[in-house]
């Protein structure tokens, strides 16, 4: 066994250690769905990004920068950073106010439906589903890659982890395991990063080799990056597709439950703000970094197998302890969304799907618990059937729950005319236009689906169409409008000055860090790239 | 990279790719003014 592997089964079992000693302090549904909504900015931050950024950022994602698609992954990371302000600002801190236990129970509540909090739940779930099973996939993939060990061992021990946890300690152990896991591939990377970048010839002169370098990607310093990359033929179609999924991502870190859900367990409305301004600032750095690591890894060999890439140069170019945290890091990036995932998934099958009255808390505790387990041998048995690349299944899921969640969210909170038949109605068809779509691009059958036609899109179009047509000739009743009214006060304790300022001083260090970033990007790639500088 | 077009691609995706987030936090701020003034009517009382 070498010191790599010890590592990161030392780390698996601190964090299966942890959740376990969190777990004991579990009292009732509150605590273990929102951890009793009593979270300070740090763990916050902690968890969004662990959530966010899972196997598939570290080797699906990474993977795309590697074969020549670093402009694009770069422009949709920052829509996704972007995505964790904006969010918060308009939809999560009064997803926070509504107190709720799920964000399904959210649109039931605002919209007075048990339908609308029922398909919210089954879209929720659907979604999340995928998402898990990409990110067991990239977990058990990278344990295989260390220990040698037959795949199928892989995802068996990455289940038995993440379920362990998650089955005992919910909400208030993910979200200390999730800050944790954080901790651990910030460390890593950071340490890790000079060596990674000494190898490809130094950060200094990373563009200026990777111009240089024949066997470079077709494509990965100019505008659009590698069109094959985006299945597009021309500049247009290739930026086009970068905007598309920056929206996508916009919206899915703005509205997602694994994104938004977090807001839910902040202690105010102001930690909730500064932890998605935070998480924003964070976001942005990190993958520019983390990125730019990927690309120098071209100028040390270039015909690594992209997905790979990161994971070799963790094992290959640093010294073994260091490369150990490092890897132990994707791990924990993979471990922590799978928790999370599986926690919402419990959560949302118990409070929003099934009509079952529950004697006590007790009893809803355990059932949830046994759903997270019968979904968590669901998603391994997925992933043993190998059924898709990572980032392909990620991103598949997070556009079907934006595409179908979008105007719902947004519009819950700022539309005094959606009724809750226009907001059912929106989330179905969101959901089904998505689908079909999706589905009849993917196997060729029609193929007009692609750019501002892109399944995305359409879901969009016709939730807008059908919140409006849905709700034309339908009321607000007086508990929706009540319900309305009372989102939009914003409590005292929100309003204390010395709290407002605080935030107002994370918002300006966002403002700073984002033109600082495209000072750096003009500087660094824009310009030697034309040979202005 | 001799005889290659001049564009300004580059810059335009330098831009995307940061002052993004400057552009949201700018809007969040203007956001904010809502509790700025609810807070001070609260706490003139």
């Amino acid at each position: 066994m070498n010191v790599q592997t010890i590592i990161i089964i030392l780390s698996v079992v601190a964090y299966v250690v942890v959740g376990l000693v969190v777990g004991r302090r579990i009292k009732n549904t509150e605590d273990y769905y929102v951890s009793g909504r009593r979270m300070p900015t740090f763990l916050i931050v902690g968890s969004l990004i662990a959530s966010l950024i899972s196997t598939n950022g570290f080797m699906g994602e990474t993977g795309w920068s590697y074969g020549g698609n670093f402009v694009n992954e770069m422009v949709i990371n920052t829509f996704t950073a972007a995505g964790l302000a904006f969010g918060v600002i308009f939809f999560g801190r009064y997803l926070r106010r509504a107190e709720t236990l799920t964000m399904p129970e959210y649109f039931g509540r605002r919209f007075n439906s048990r339908s609308i909090q029922r398909l919210a739940g089954i879209i929720t779930v659907l979604s999340i589903t995928c998402y898990l099973l990409a990110v067991i996939t990239g977990t058990g993939v990278l344990l295989s890659e260390l220990t040698g060990l037959d795949l199928i061992w892989c995802y068996l021990i990455s289940f038995a982890c993440f379920v362990s946890f998650t089955f005992y300690s919910g909400s208030n152990g993910v979200i200390i395991t999730d800050t944790m896991m954080f901790l651990v591939f910030f460390a890593g990377t950071a340490i890790a990063m000079p060596y990674l970048f000494e190898s490809g010839g130094g950060l200094g002169g990373l563009i200026e080799n990777l111009m240089n370098n024949p066997d470079a990607p077709e494509g990965l310093l100019a505008y659009h990056g590698n069109l094959a990359g985006t299945g597009s033929t021309d500049a247009f179609g290739a930026v086009m597709y970068t905007v598309i999924y920056g929206l996508v991502w916009f919206t899915v870190t703005g509205i997602s439950p694994w994104q938004a859900g977090r807001h839910m367990m902040a202690k105010t409305e102001q930690v909730a703000i500064r932890a998605g301004v935070l998480g924003a600032i964070a976001t942005a750095v990190f993958f520019l970094i983390l990125h730019l690591m990927a690309i120098s890894l071209i100028n040390v060999d270039a015909g690594l197998q992209p997905e790979r890439a990161l994971v070799w140069g963790f094992y290959n170019l640093a010294p073994a302890f260091v490369g150990s945290i490092a890897l132990a890091g994707i791990m924990a990036a993979g471990l922590s969304s799978a928790a999370t995932f599986l926690s919402i998934i419990g959560f949302s099958i118990t409070n929003d799907i099934l009509d079952f009255k529950f004697k006590d808390d007790k009893q809803k505790l355990f059932t949830s618990r046994m759903i997270m387990l019968g979904f968590g041998v669901l998603a391994f048995v997925l992933a043993v059937a190998n059924l898709g690349g990572i980032r392909v299944v990620a991103w598949l899921a997070s556009t079907l729950i934006a595409s179908t969640w979008c105007v719902v969210a947004f519009s819950s909170v700022w539309s005094k005319k959606i009724t809750s038949r226009g907001a059912f109605l929106s989330m179905l068809t969101g959901f089904v236009g998505f689908v079909v779509t999706k589905f009849l691009y993917g196997l060729g059958i029609v193929s007009i689906f692609y750019n501002f036609l892109d399944p995305f899109f359409i879901g969009i179009y016709l939730s807008i169409v059908f919140a409006i047509i849905g709700s034309r000739g339908q009321q607000r009743t007086q508990l929706e409008i009540d319900y309305f009214d009372k989102m939009h006060i914003t409590p005292e304790i929100e309003l204390i000055p010395e709290e407002i300022k605080k935030t107002k001083l994370y918002i300006w260090i966002a403002i700073i860090v984002g033109v600082a970033m495209s000072v750096f990007l003009i500087l660094y790639w824009a310009a030697p790239y034309n040979g202005w500088i | 990279m001799k005889g290659r077009r001049f564009t300004m691609g580059e810059v335009i995706m330098s831009l995307l790719g940061g002052a993004l987030v400057s552009v949201v936090g700018v809007i969040a701020l203007f956001a904010m003014r809502k509790d700025e003034r609810a807070s001070a009517n609260t706490y003139k009382k």
